[in-house]
């Protein structure tokens, strides 16, 4: 699993949501956290952050720049190819989910989710990121 | 081969309960009996295949994607009456849904969209999955059990709980529009936004408002995936919050529109669907 000192980039434009995961993250064990409200904050926070962001959780479905534009965006950057990356969203199409593995999601979480689900997302990650 | 035909009339649909074992030869000679049922009676608007605890061979989903293909193109439905789940996921694997609907239930069979008739109906195929959604989402992000009551269509006399702050989400698809919306009580929303962030609220503030936005997006993203797995085709969509003492939503259509009401530890809501077909 990661470092619980990792610092965790939560991207939601809903605040409630963001609560939700930073509490989530918080069961799991994890201590730092920033947040944006959408993808083009979240890039601001990425790029900004004194100390390195570890994982980037963001929602897909939000106004203005979306969680796949910040992944784009993300992945376009030699230095964050290999950043985890997962999506939340409450859509699960098969198109959806190709998109995004094609844009190079680490992970994807379908809302509702448990802590559970969230915490086997990371362990997940963490394998891929080790075997990057 | 031997197979049973069945008209029924509520659904408007002609059932064919299939033995197993059939060829391709012979449903392609099912295919053909049923599209002349369908050209002799105009009012019938589906076509069921019933294969029961039956497996489906790969090699019938040709003639069935012709079937299905030449039903839709008349404003037709062909659907797999499948007890097997691995039947459903391989026609939707395939990706061919929009053509064959898989279906475990006869209950299941939505009203042709271009009908207005039926589109005017409390059509249970499509509001079982928000029901559904409403349960699972509950359970899932706010540990709390609820209960549907019987969904109602909406009148100047319905009895509807005051409301303090609604989800609005607007549904769109190349066949109809409409909106939704889920409405609380200040009370029954802190219950639930209190057991989904795990901590005691008081008051709706700023910040919780927009739960009330997340909680539909989540109701209606698992609605969404299981009408488009039977070929609704419906868009994404963002939802937005409305608040204040005795709030109410008014959908816009002829086709009214339908409450369902719920209950969760003794305190009620509700969600209303509006739909209309397109011009």
């Amino acid at each position: 699993m990661f470092d619980a000192n990792t610092r965790i980039l939560v991207v939601d434009d809903m605040m409630t949501m963001r609560k939700l995961v930073v509490k989530a993250l918080r069961e799991i064990g994890f201590s730092d956290f920033i947040e944006a409200s959408d993808g083009a904050k979240a890039w601001e926070a990425l790029t900004n952050s004194e100390v390195p962001v570890g994982i980037i959780i963001s929602d897909w479905n939000m106004p203005n720049s979306t969680g796949m534009d910040l992944l784009r965006r993300v992945r376009a950057e030699s230095r964050y190819k290999d950043l985890p990356f997962i999506l939340v969203t409450a859509e699960s199409d098969a198109a959806q989910v190709t998109e995004a593995v094609k844009a190079g999601v680490t992970g994807y979480i379908v809302k509702p989710f448990t802590v559970d689900t969230l915490r086997e997302k990371l362990e997940s990650a963490h394998k891929r990121k080790l075997a990057a | 081969m031997a197979y049973t035909k069945t008209a029924l009339k509520e659904q408007l649909a002609y059932k064919y309960e299939l033995p197993d074992g059939l060829s391709s030869e012979d449903l392609t000679a099912i295919s053909d009996e049923a599209l002349a049922v369908m050209k002799d009676d105009k009012d019938v608007k589906h076509i069921v295949l019933d294969i029961g605890s039956n497996t489906l061979e790969f090699k019938l989903l040709r003639p069935l994607t012709l079937l299905g293909t030449q039903l839709k193109s008349d404003g037709k439905k062909l659907c797999i009456l499948a007890d097997r789940r691995s039947v459903h996921n391989m026609i939707m694997a395939e990706g061919l849904s929009g053509v064959i609907v898989p279906i475990v239930s006869l209950n299941e069979i939505a009203p042709v969209q271009n009908d207005k008739k039926t589109a005017s109906k409390i059509d249970v195929g499509f509001i079982n999955p928000f029901i559904e959604g409403v349960i699972h989402v509950l359970k899932v992000q706010c540990n709390l059990e609820c209960q549907p009551a019987k969904p109602f269509l909406k009148s100047e006399n319905s009895d509807l709980q005051s409301a303090d702050i609604a989800g609005v989400i607007g549904i769109s698809s190349p066949h109809f529009r409409g909106s939704i919306s889920i409405c609380f009580s200040e009370s029954t929303f802190l219950l639930l936004i209190s057991r989904m962030l795990g901590e005691e609220f008081s008051e709706i503030s700023d910040e919780l408002e927009d739960g009330a936005g997340e909680l539909l997006n989540m109701i209606f993203g698992h609605a969404k995936r299981i009408l488009n797995e039977k070929g609704y085709a419906i868009d994404k969509a963002i939802p937005t919050v409305v608040r204040g003492k005795g709030v109410t939503v008014n959908h816009i259509s002829e086709q009214g529109t339908i409450v369902l009401p719920f209950k969760a530890e003794g305190s009620g809501f509700y969600m209303e669907i509006c739909t209309e077909q397109r011009n």
